[in-house]
Order: structure tokens, then C-alpha cells, then sequence
């Protein structure tokens, strides 16, 4: 059931308003409208004048076989910590479930992880696998592994994955965890009656039941995974090595900032945000009509 | 033989004790309820049967074997939810067939049950529709349908009709009994409603606080209640108490009032007057203070107390009273056969 208010004039609910307006004009509309307005100028090595150049920033990214792979790094990158992160959480979610005694220590240390910001979840793992001091680096040498991320681009994406999906799993853990509360008990019971044990019942039952908790966090972790996870990638790999975990928006950044090439850097992140803006759209189509019951 | 034997099954969660040690020996094709308050145990007891809680005491046996410590699916039974539970992501057709995939029927059989099912359930040409499309009504045939296909040696219900509005309680109710009577498959059938009790019940089990007040026919629970609170749940409006003393054959009501009956006892007891056997009457002796009027249609329920003390009663009068006959003092006698005496200390019968 829907609540609305009414209010009979106008100046409360603009008041009410305006604050959010406001946040969302500053904070938002206008470093995005910036960014467009930059993706079509370009300014000169000095930084002295600025010259109209149309699209001619989008042509020259399309053509550049860089920006491609960052696209597939991206691809890459998000699809596995996506995959990761909501496989790892829903395991967790579901042991959660069952547990009787101990559920809520359980579930708080679950919770931990979400609380640490992504830079320093970065310096945490960076420290781990640090080539030199590293801990789990210097266990893999006994095993007779050389590990060595600064050089090896597989192990430098997989160390990328393995932080980004690890701060991410409490995020997803406390969605998945409500979605299977939510699950009327007499209905797994009735399955149980049935006859379905507890994989038979997870993947008839619950898992379509919470379809779309799973289709709102492979959004969500998506846009996590292209945006987020820029402190992480700051932190433990700078992008590197080469460009093997520059993503879209490491490449943003660096072009931007590193490289000053701005108007690419603006064309960008235009490109970035028509992205999320599709992103969004699928979300809102799906999650209102599709997987629902 | 017997389908279903309960002994001496009790039921704690911690330290509180729920269910307090009930025995029950189910033939085979009965229909049984259980009927009681809210918070007393029933639903508790038909989960254990289910497979759903422990047992934390005593023997669930099915079929001559102890259940104990079986899974709900090693069980062959059936069970139908208050809110029905069905998988909201699947077909008519796949909730019934659901448990018989499970099982590895083959499609045919599984398609020939499913029909056979809906035909009797008059759901044939809802097979395709998905539950939200369904009126409470239907969902609830639906859920009764899923249990039917799998032919089990046992149905239980969990309060199935309570979702329902008044009208369509009672068409179930009387589609329930009549399904039961055709399939006769042993049912036990969880209510606190005492009307669905004395209607579906080939026998009825009295539960209050974690005991079986009483088990017995729907008619003997009536008109032998065993215990004061298996007379005040069954029948309504529910069983006069009266607070009295019993020299011989004769009863002092608590206003004074002196009465005769049957039955031979001395000392403090309650007497349990059902508001149907009171009979108008000008020279009767049971004179009530009438507080209101509640006509019913067929007859006319009077609310009041004794006179001269502050004991509620009720009668029921046949025939709406009109405005001349709504004394507010009227007279009711009581012939002896009618009048039920209890123990005022254990609240037990007390018989000849």
C-alpha cells in the first residue's frame, strides 16, 4: 500500500526539497554537465586556450586500440568481481539463515569488511601480497610460487579482483541475507514436505524467490565494480603493470590527470556516465516488471 | 491397525514446556481435530507429526513405525498451510506437481495425478495460471491439491480455512469433508474455530495450555465435556458456570437458589448449564437479571447475570422476543438431565 502526503501550499514542500535539489544540482548536474561541456573542446598543451573540436575527442577514443582494452579490462574486471562477490555473499547468506545460535556475532563480523574504505582495503591486500614484506606472498614462495604483481599482469587483475570483491561481499551479504528472510518459512517447508532436500530446495525454491535481490546487486555491482574499485586499483597497481588493470575509470583518471589530455578525459567520462544512465534504466524496466512476484 | 499413534509426545522450546504429554491412537481413514485457544499447542503438535519441529519427549509412530527422527519427506505426508504456500514462481500445474518430480515419477503418471487432482478439485482450467491470479478460495484448492496428488498416508491441515471470508470457510469446510470421506485417507485438521471441530471431526481433540482436555466425538464432547474449559470452548454461546454446593441430589446456586439434579456428590463443585436448556419458565427457579437482548434471527440471545449475585449467564431463547416480553427479570427452569457438575478443584466431571 502506497502512503502519500499532501500538502496544501507550496512553500513547505519546496522547502523540504531544496536541500536535496541543491546537493544533487552541485554536486552532480554540474561537474556532469562540465564533463559534456569539456568533451568538446579541447585546450592546448599550455593549458593557455581552448579550441572547439566537436566530437572529435569520441572519434579519436573509438579509433584508439588503448581505450578498446580498457574496455575489455573492464569487462573483465567487473564480470568476475561481480561473479565473486555475490557468489561468495550468497553462501554466506545462506549459512546465516540456517544458523540458530551465534547468528548475530555471525552476521556483524560479516558486516565488517563494508565499513573499511576501499583505499584501505587496497593498502591491506597490497600489504598481504607485497612482493617483498608480503605475507601470503612470502606462504606462496615456500610453495615455490614466485609471486610478483608489480610485473605480472594475471596476478596483478587477480589481486585488483580479490580486494575489490572482498570489500564488497558484506554490501552484498546484507541484501541477500534480508532477501532470504523475506522468504515465507511455510513455503520452504512445503517444499520440504515435498520432498525437496536443502540444494533441491535452494535452487527450485529460494533462488528464483530471490531473483530480484540477485538482479537490483548485479546492477549495483556492476556500477560498484566500474567505479568503486578506483581506490583499490589507485592504491595496489596504480593501473598497471602496462595497462592490464586500467579501467575505464583509472583510464579517466590518469589520461586526465596524469596524462592532462582533459577534453579525452571529459569524453570519457561522458561515455562513463551514458553507461550508468543505461544501467539505471535496465534496472528500474527489470526490477519493476520482469522479476517480480 | 492404525495410521497414526501419538505416546506420551511432549514438545519444550528451552525451558518452556508447551506441550505436555498427549496420547492419541488414529484410525485408519479418521478425521480428527484439534481444536483450541491460540498459544495452546495444536499447531505445535501437528508440525511434530509434520516432521517440522523435534520431538522432544515421547513416540510419533506412522504407519506402525517410529518417526521420530525422520525427515517431513520420509514421513508420506501431506500437510496443508494457513497461507496455503504456495511457490509463487510456478505454474498450478508445477506446484501440484512439484513433490511428485521430487519423488521421479514418471511424466505421464505425473500428468494423469495432476489432472485426476484438479478435476476433483474443480481446477482444470486454472492449471496454467500463476498463484497471484488466483482468489484466496482457489489458492487454498490449490494447496489442498498439491497434497492430494501425492497420496499420502496422512493429510494434515494448519488452520487452512482461517484466511477465507465467513461464506467461503464453510463451502471448504464441507468440500474438505466430503473430499476426505471419498478419499479416505486419515486426516488431522488444525482449528480454534469450534464450529469447523464439530463439524468436520469424526473425532476431536480439546487441547488448552499443552494438554488434551478431551478427546472424543464432536457429540460426546457436547454433551459430556469432561473438563470446564472443554464445556465452555465447545458450543455456543458457551456453557454457563456456576459457582455452587452439593449435599446429595440437590445444588445450592451461589445466589441461594436450590436445585435438583442427578448426579450423587458432596461438597464445593461448579455447575455447567448450557444457555440452550434453560427454559423459559414463569415458576422456574433460575431467575436472571437481564442486561441485553441480542436477536439473532431464529431465536434471541439473552445476557444477564443471577440474581442476587454476580455471576454471568446467558440463555438462548427460540423465536425473536417481542418489545413485551423483554423483561428485565426473567424466569428459566432446567430439568435434571441437563445440568453438569465439575470439581471446583481439578475443574474434572463429576460423574455417577
Amino acid at each position: 500500500m502506497e502512503k502519500r502526503v499532501y500538502f496544501k501550499g507550496w512553500f513547505l514542500p519546496a522547502l523540504l526539497i531544496t536541500p536535496q535539489l541543491l546537493i544533487t544540482a552541485v554536486f552532480f548536474f554540474y561537474p556532469a554537465g562540465t564533463a559534456i561541456w569539456w568533451s568538446l573542446f579541447n585546450p592546448d598543451p599550455f593549458g593557455l586556450s581552448t579550441k572547439f573540436v566537436g566530437f572529435a575527442n569520441f572519434d579519436y577514443l573509438f579509433a584508439d586500440s588503448y581505450y578498446k582494452e580498457s574496455f575489455y579490462t573492464t569487462a573483465i574486471f567487473s564480470s568476475l568481481v561481480t561473479l565473486f562477490s555475490m557468489g561468495i555473499a550468497l553462501y554466506l547468506a545462506v549459512l546465516a539463515d540456517r544458523l540458530i545460535k551465534g547468528a548475530g556475532i555471525y552476521q556483524t563480523l560479516l558486516i565488517w569488511p563494508y565499513a573499511v574504505a576501499p583505499a584501505i582495503a587496497g593498502i591491506l591486500w597490497m600489504f598481504l601480497f607485497d612482493t617483498q614484506t608480503g605475507l601470503i606472498s612470502w606462504y606462496l614462495g615456500l610453495l615455490g610460487y614466485d609471486w610478483n604483481h608489480l610485473l605480472n599482469e594475471t596476478e596483478a587483475m587477480g589481486l585488483v579482483i580479490v580486494a575489490s570483491t572482498w570489500s564488497r561481499v558484506s554490501y552484498n551479504f546484507l541484501f541477500f541475507l534480508a532477501g532470504l528472510q523475506a522468504i515465507p518459512r511455510a513455503i520452504i517447508e512445503a517444499a520440504a514436505i515435498d520432498g525437496a532436500r536443502f540444494w533441491r530446495r535452494f535452487w527450485t525454491i529460494i533462488f528464483p524467490l530471490l531473483s530480484p535481490t540477485t538482479f537490483f546487486l548485479v546492477v549495483m555491482n556492476i556500477v560498484y565494480a566500474f567505479f568503486d574499485t578506483f581506490g583499490v586499483i589507485h592504491t595496489i597497481t596504480k593501473g598497471g603493470p602496462g595497462q592490464s588493470t586500467t579501467i575505464l575509470v583509472y583510464k579517466v583518471y590518469s589520461d586526465g590527470f596524469v596524462g592532462l589530455d582533459l577534453g579525452s578525459s571529459a569524453a570519457q567520462s561522458v561515455i562513463l556516465l551514458i553507461i550508468v544512465g543505461l544501467l539505471t534504466i535496465l534496472q528500474f524496466k527489470f526490477v519493476e516488471k520482469k522479476v517480480h512476484y | 491397525m492404525s495410521g497414526l499413534i501419538l505416546k506420551n509426545v511432549k514438545k519444550s522450546f528451552g525451558k518452556v514446556k508447551v506441550i505436555h504429554g498427549i496420547d492419541l491412537e488414529v484410525e485408519d481413514g479418521e478425521f480428527i481435530v484439534i481444536v483450541g485457544p491460540s498459544g495452546c499447542g495444536k499447531s505445535t503438535l501437528l508440525r511434530m507429526i509434520a516432521g517440522l519441529e523435534n520431538v522432544t519427549d515421547g513416540d510419533i509412530l506412522i504407519d506402525n513405525l517410529k518417526v521420530n527422527d525422520k525427515e517431513p519427506m520420509d514421513r508420506n505426508i501431506a500437510m496443508v498451510f494457513q497461507n496455503y504456500a504456495l511457490y509463487p514462481h510456478m505454474s498450478v500445474f508445477n506446484n501440484m506437481a512439484y513433490g511428485l518430480k521430487i519423488a521421479g515419477l514418471p511424466k505421464s503418471e505425473i500428468a494423469e495425478r495432476v489432472r485426476q487432482g484438479a478435476i476433483m478439485l474443480e481446477l482444470d482450467g486454472l492449471l496454467d495460471r500463476k498463484p497471484r491470479e488466483l482468489s484466496g478460495g482457489q489458492k487454498q484448492r490449490v494447496a489442498m491439491g498439491r497434497a492430494i496428488v501425492r497420496q499420502p498416508v496422512i493429510f494434515l491441515f494448519d488452520e487452512p480455512l482461517s484466511n477465507l471470508d465467513a461464506k467461503l470457510r464453510i463451502q471448504m469446510r464441507i468440500e474438505i469433508k466430503s473430499l476426505q470421506q471419498r478419499l479416505g485417507t486419515t486426516s488431522l485438521f488444525v482449528t480454534h474455530d469450534q464450529i469447523e471441530a464439530m463439524t468436520l471431526a469424526d473425532r476431536m481433540v480439546v487441547m488448552n495450555e499443552g494438554v488434551a482436555e478431551q478427546i472424543g466425538s464432536p457429540m460426546d464432547v457436547f454433551q459430556k465435556p469432561e473438563t470446564v474449559f472443554a464445556a465452555q470452548f465447545i458450543g455456543s454461546p458457551a456453557m454457563n458456570i456456576i459457582k455452587a454446593v452439593s449435599e446429595r441430589q440437590s445444588l445450592k446456586l451461589v445466589n441461594g437458589t436450590s436445585l435438583k439434579c442427578l448426579t450423587q456428590s458432596n461438597g464445593d463443585v461448579l455447575v455447567g448449564l448450557r444457555p440452550e436448556d434453560l427454559k423459559p419458565d414463569k415458576k422456574g427457579k433460575i431467575v436472571m437479571n437481564v442486561k441485553l437482548f441480542e436477536p439473532i434471527g431464529a431465536s434471541t440471545i439473552l445476557h444477564g447475570t443471577l440474581n442476587n449475585s454476580d455471576t454471568k449467564i446467558v440463555s438462548v431463547v427460540q423465536g425473536l422476543l417481542s418489545p413485551k416480553d423483554r423483561l428485565s427479570e426473567m424466569s428459566f427452569s432446567i430439568s435434571p438431565e441437563a445440568i453438569h457438575l465439575f470439581s471446583r478443584d481439578t475443574g474434572k466431571r463429576i460423574v455417577n
